[in-house]
């Protein structure tokens, strides 16, 4: 299978301070790759990468065979760290912002926005604003924002950070469900084994900075995924094993 | 829930008119037992009388309208080359750093001093005296549009980014909306501090509020100075008022601009 999102030997140095230490993986079309590491080694700016925030120093982005240019490519959704609601958008406005972008207004687009405020769960809070959601549900809305213009390609930089475990488990297994059924591909970032273990078709996990990958590890479990199950604990705990050994250096 | 522009109209101030009425009782107080010289201070009752007996004559008709225009053209004129200027100051740095040292040079010269160029650049007293409440406006306008801009959170631009916007939809979409509470706190100042110069805008013969006190100081009426001083507090009330009223209609989605009060 021809690889959707090729980084190849990425190298990033902010002045001085060597971020990214050759870095180089594949994501394949309709996979959910996850990337843990210790905080701090540079996983936010790899995601800021793919986006075409940020420009390598050394090394090269293909996906779909361009380089990162959002100008071009509006084929990618991001979902970031805090969830950057615009907040002087009501929940509907929000999700209707990437479809403005795209000229897409009317019904249609309404309609659409309608449907993924469904989708995550948030019907009859169309007309609120950010500051009046919980956090949980802040997530929610960034998540049908990017989702809303139908992306092929899901970036989320450790999106359900900063939230309640009992929260954090449940937007989980929304977001399974509705990978389940919109098949995208993501990169989701995160710094929770758990989450990467319930998540992942494949995790890559990040030495400390200067970043480089130190293992692919596939997880072969079925879903939905039983965080209890001996063979869930047993992925969980390997890779929690290899992050000490980072630490610990 | 955020408080509407309704809830504040029928939100009862007790307090704030017991505050004006203790005023007033006090003024009113020194007054009536002369521990100031009756020329120094008119009663209340002297006030309200020439209140009366301007607004009978014809004087106060004539004069509140030629202010409210001198304060729009000047508003309108300091509104007008603020935003853009404010705008671009908060987007691009090299914009900033030209003009901020211009600004900082102009900006602690009061519009008074301004009185003797305005009546030199400009033919009629009209514009002359919008000038003075153009310079008052301005800095207020410029400094909070600008700040506005250059705060505009960093995420939000990136989002707009990611989902392919130019730098226009970025400026328009993301930029403005999240300047425009800056904004408007730069029209309340602005407007503030240009209602202010009115007296100053009318000092050297421009028919208006500002004038009429001039007028009144010269008979001697210090009854009728008071009244005028008291139509200009009550109409920059007022006018402070409204722009409130604006600000709530406009930034309803913002946290906290309604906790506790006004």
């Amino acid at each position: 299978m021809k690889p959707e999102i090729i980084a190849d030997s990425l190298v990033k140095r902010f002045n001085d301070l060597l971020v990214l230490n050759h870095v180089s993986f594949n994501v394949y079309p309709g996979e959910f790759l996850c990337i843990v590491g210790p905080s701090g080694c540079g996983k936010s700016t790899l995601i800021r990468i793919l986006l075409g925030l940020e420009k390598p120093d050394e090394g090269r982005v293909e996906i779909h065979g361009h380089s990162p240019n959002p100008r071009m490519c509006k084929c990618i959704g991001y979902v970031p760290q805090d969830d950057a609601l615009f907040p002087w958008r009501t929940v509907l406005k929000n999700v209707l912002f990437g479809l403005e972008l795209k000229n897409e207004n009317g019904e249609k687009a309404l309609e659409k926005a309608h449907q993924t405020i469904k989708m995550v769960g948030l019907s009859g809070f169309e007309n609120y604003y950010p500051h009046q959601l919980s956090g949980g549900m802040r997530k929610r809305v960034a998540l049908a924002r990017a989702v809303a213009v139908d992306p092929q390609i899901l970036l989320m930089d450790e999106p359900f950070a900063n939230i309640d475990a009992q929260t954090r488990a449940l937007l989980q297994v929304e977001l399974m469900n509705i990978w389940s059924r919109l098949r995208k591909t993501v990169v989701f970032v995160t710094h929770n084994v758990e989450e990467a273990v319930f998540l992942a078709d494949r995790v890559l996990v990040l030495t400390k900075r200067p970043a480089k990958v130190k293992a692919e590890i596939p997880i072969e479990l079925p879903r939905p995924r039983k965080r209890l199950s001996p063979q869930f604990i047993s992925v969980r705990e390997r890779i929690i094993r290899m992050l000490k050994e980072e630490v610990s250096i | 829930m955020p408080l509407t522009s309704r809830d504040l109209i029928k939100r009862s101030l007790t307090v704030e008119i017991s505050a004006i009425l203790t005023f007033l009782a006090l003024w009113e107080a020194v007054a009536r037992f002369k521990l100031l010289p009756a020329y120094a201070l008119p009663s209340i009752e002297e006030v309200v009388a020439a209140l009366y007996s301007q607004a009978a004559l014809g004087n106060l008709t004539y004069a509140l309208p030629h202010s409210l225009l001198h304060l729009a053209l000047g508003f309108a004129a300091a509104f007008a080359v603020a935003l853009p200027l404010g705008m671009a100051m908060g987007w691009y740095r090299t914009a900033q750093r030209f003009f901020e040292p211009l600004i900082g040079i102009f900006r602690p010269i009061p519009p008074i001093a301004w009185i003797p160029f305005a009546l030199l650049f400009f033919v009629s007293l009209l514009q002359a005296s919008a000038f003075i409440i153009f310079i008052g406006a301005f800095f207020p306008l410029v400094t909070n549009i600008f700040f506005g801009f250059r705060n505009v959170p960093k995420q939000l631009a990136e989002i707009a980014h990611s989902f392919g916007a130019s730098e226009r939809e970025i400026l328009l979409k993301v930029a403005f909306p999240s300047a425009l509470p800056s904004v408007l706190t730069g029209v309340k100042v602005g407007l503030g501090v240009a209602w202010m110069c009115v007296v100053a805008a009318e000092m050297f013969g421009a028919p208006g509020l500002g004038f009429m006190i001039m007028q009144m100081r010269y008979v001697h009426d210090i009854a009728g100075v008071v009244a005028y001083m008291a139509v200009i507090g009550a109409l920059g009330l007022l006018l402070e008022f409204l722009v409130k009223l604006l600000e709530r209609k406009l930034l309803k989605w913002k946290i906290g601009l309604v906790a506790e009060g006004i």
